[in-house]
């Protein structure tokens, strides 16, 4: 027996799942990925030789990207993935869902399409703060491969991103006993509509010149995320409720990175979310009115209190005793249960990932950063909004033939002055 | 190759500019209007329909499946004789797809494979003999015996695979916990012949032993990683 000798197990680290990522393994099939995807478009065509070589050098700097995920006997856990993951075109569908077996276990991609490098990744691993932050250390990586010559002088630049591999989880470490509250589960006005052909989405982008839409916001003396948030609801009032009363609410789902909250530098999920919206009771709003109302939910609900219960919930409930000896099939389906029946709370999803800095050098090469939020049946239609100088870019997702809220929402941007161009992945024209 | 091409076409209805390689506004179907007659390039892959494989095998065995199940319990029904046989028909088609579908999986590890067939197997016979007019001899001989079984099968695999042991130490453990469900049916006095029983747990209680005293580090932070609650 003394052959049985080996010291693999040190390599073969492993950390738990954070409190959030938990529910992604469990909710998570072909109709309902949990993946997301952030791209980046440069000015010159992909060499994906080049591209391979800069994942390579990319990984190791961060951790929680490389691994598997397992299933344990109370829950599932990250180990580490020795293999190695490739890139490859782009499919004509985004965000599909992550085989468990697939990819080599691994639990994003890097795909190529002419000029743009895409990064799709599985929410259990990180949130979209955490994949911004290796998509731009990629594509810095894969710049200076391509661009050898401007580049020659500096040798060993180091990360361009500040925050590499920091594997804590936030919520566990910021939790505090005190009074909880957990995600509002009543339910909210719902969009319908005959579906896209199986697991196709439709995408639009919008390119918007930053500078007009900040002075957009500045005169109506909103922020761009409280501008665009009320904007939608706005055109789902006009175009789905036909301005008429409805016994649910219009609720716009809202993500927040909370590390600035927190001062945290973890690569791993730390986000919350919270809901704005109304409840649609006459047929005379104006939308100022309606911006004034979400102004001032904004207000009341985006402050360190309000999450700080958030994650007391979220690490109480983690934490319960009955739950933790739960085996896990069986926690799985009370999950899929209680999520279900949460499922229905929002109208629709916008995530504004902000302004996205990268050092000054490779600014020349970058044309514009996007994100693509995954569309499923139960939630239809997603917005995202990426900023990076002068190019804002507005990137519907949608599981629905019709494309009546995109419609509507860059035309009353249009009306509000801003120059829109606007690019599609070519669904809609297939559908005629 | 064209250079990054922002020569573009207007919706006039929307009042937006059009990027993509048409000649429709993606939003609103109104026609566009050129502005300069270049198309653009596409910015993303041609839209492939169909995506799902159309599987016809498993169209075939599902739809024999259903109607063998029915037919089952429509004869059964009409001539019934104090038998219900046909439970037996409709949980053998059940078992066929649920277990057979575990084992065919080519990246599910043998373990695995060989601890969920204890556990289909063992329920199969026992309803079997339910069915057949109850006389013990599913829980009495034939579940413990499987379990040694399933115990020993593991443990070659295991010495035989020395080096991948901590793959196979969840699997190993678990079907070495299960073992003891025929000597808990015997304290409740559900088995009546215990010596099958007996040979049983004495392999399960060896296979934990065994796992826990030559387990080596990898085994043990497997199984660490593996029951951390």
């Amino acid at each position: 027996m003394d052959k049985i000798k080996n010291n693999r197990d040190n390599e073969y680290r492993w950390h738990k799942l954070d409190n959030t990522a938990n529910i992604f393994p469990v909710i998570s099939n072909k109709n309902f990925s949990s993946v997301y995807r952030v791209s980046v478009r440069l000015k010159e065509e992909i060499v994906p030789e080049l591209l391979q070589e800069s994942l390579d050098m990319t990984l190791p700097l961060f951790d929680c990207f490389k691994v598997r995920l397992r299933h344990g006997m109370f829950w599932y856990y990250f180990e580490t993935n020795k293999k190695k993951p490739l890139i490859g075109p782009e499919l004509s569908i985004p965000c599909v869902y992550f085989q468990p077996s697939g990819n080599n276990q691994f639990l994003f991609k890097v795909y190529y399409f002419k000029k743009r490098i895409s990064l799709e990744v599985f929410h259990a691993i990180t949130d979209g703060t955490g994949a911004l932050n290796f998509l731009k250390e990629l594509t810095c990586n894969y710049i200076r491969l391509a661009n050898q010559g401007d580049f020659a002088e500096e040798h060993n630049p180091g990360p361009c991103v500040d925050m590499t591999s920091d594997i804590e989880d936030s919520y566990i470490k910021n939790f505090k006993k005190q009074k909880k509250s957990g995600y509002s589960t009543a339910q909210a006005y719902q969009i319908k509509g005959q579906k896209l052909p199986l697991y196709m989405i439709g995408v639009i982008h919008g390119y918007i010149d930053t500078k007009s839409l900040l002075d957009l916001c500045r005169r109506k003396n909103a922020t761009i995320t409280q501008y665009i948030a009320a904007v939608i609801t706005w055109c789902i009032y006009k175009e789905y409720l036909n301005e008429q009363p409805h016994k649910h609410p219009i609720q716009i789902s809202i993500p927040v990175n909370l590390r600035p909250f927190y001062d945290s530098t973890t690569s791993m999920n730390f986000f919350s979310l919270f809901a704005v919206g109304l409840l649609i009771e006459r047929s005379n709003y104006t939308f100022e009115e309606m911006l004034e109302v979400i102004k001032c939910q904004f207000k009341e609900q985006l402050t360190k209190e309000n999450f700080s219960k958030k994650i007391a919930f979220g690490v109480a409930t983690g934490k319960n005793i009955f739950v933790r000896f739960l085996p896990l099939p069986i926690k799985n389906l009370s999950m899929k249960i209680i999520y279900w029946k949460s499922a229905k709370a929002n109208t629709c999803s916008f995530s504004n990932l902000g302004r996205i800095q990268v050092p000054d050098i490779y600014k020349k090469y970058i044309e514009n950063f996007e994100v693509l939020l995954t569309a499923n049946n139960a939630d239809p239609i997603k917005c995202g909004l990426c900023t990076f100088e002068e190019r804002s870019v507005v990137t519907f997702t949608s599981r629905l033939s019709d494309t009546y809220l995109q419609r509507a929402f860059f035309r009353k941007l249009a009306n509000d002055g801003l120059e829109i161009v606007i690019e599609s992945n070519g669904v809609y024209d297939e559908n005629m | 190759m064209k250079v990054m091409v922002f020569t573009m076409k207007t919706c006039k209805r929307c009042n937006v500019k059009v990027l993509d390689n048409t000649n429709n506004c993606p939003l609103c179907r109104s026609v566009l209007t050129d502005y300069d007659g270049v198309t653009a390039d596409n910015i993303y892959p041609a839209v492939d329909v169909n995506v799902r494989r159309y599987n016809i095998i498993a169209r075939i065995f599902l739809f024999l499946s259903i109607v063998g199940g029915i037919t089952a319990i429509v004869t059964n029904y009409l001539t019934y004789n104090g038998i219900l046989w046909s439970i037996l028909t409709v949980a053998a088609i059940l078992y066929c797809w649920t277990a057979i579908i575990h084992s065919i999986k080519h990246h599910i590890n043998v373990a695995s494979k060989i601890f969920v067939q204890t556990i289909f197997a063992s329920v199969f016979v026992v309803i079997i003999d339910f069915v057949m007019g109850y006389s013990g001899w599913a829980v009495n001989y034939v579940v413990p015996n499987l379990f040694s079984i399933a115990n020993i099968s593991v443990l070659i695999i295991i010495i035989v695979n020395r080096m991948d042991w901590h793959n196979y130490a969840l699997y190993q453990v678990s079907i070495g916990v299960f073992g003891f469900i025929p000597i808990v049916l015997f304290l409740f006095g559900v088995i009546d012949r215990p010596l099958t029983t007996i040979i049983a747990t004495v392999i399960s209680v060896l296979t934990l032993l065994f796992a826990f005293i030559f387990g080596d580090k990898s085994v043990k932070s497997e199984l660490k990683r593996r029951f951390h609650f």
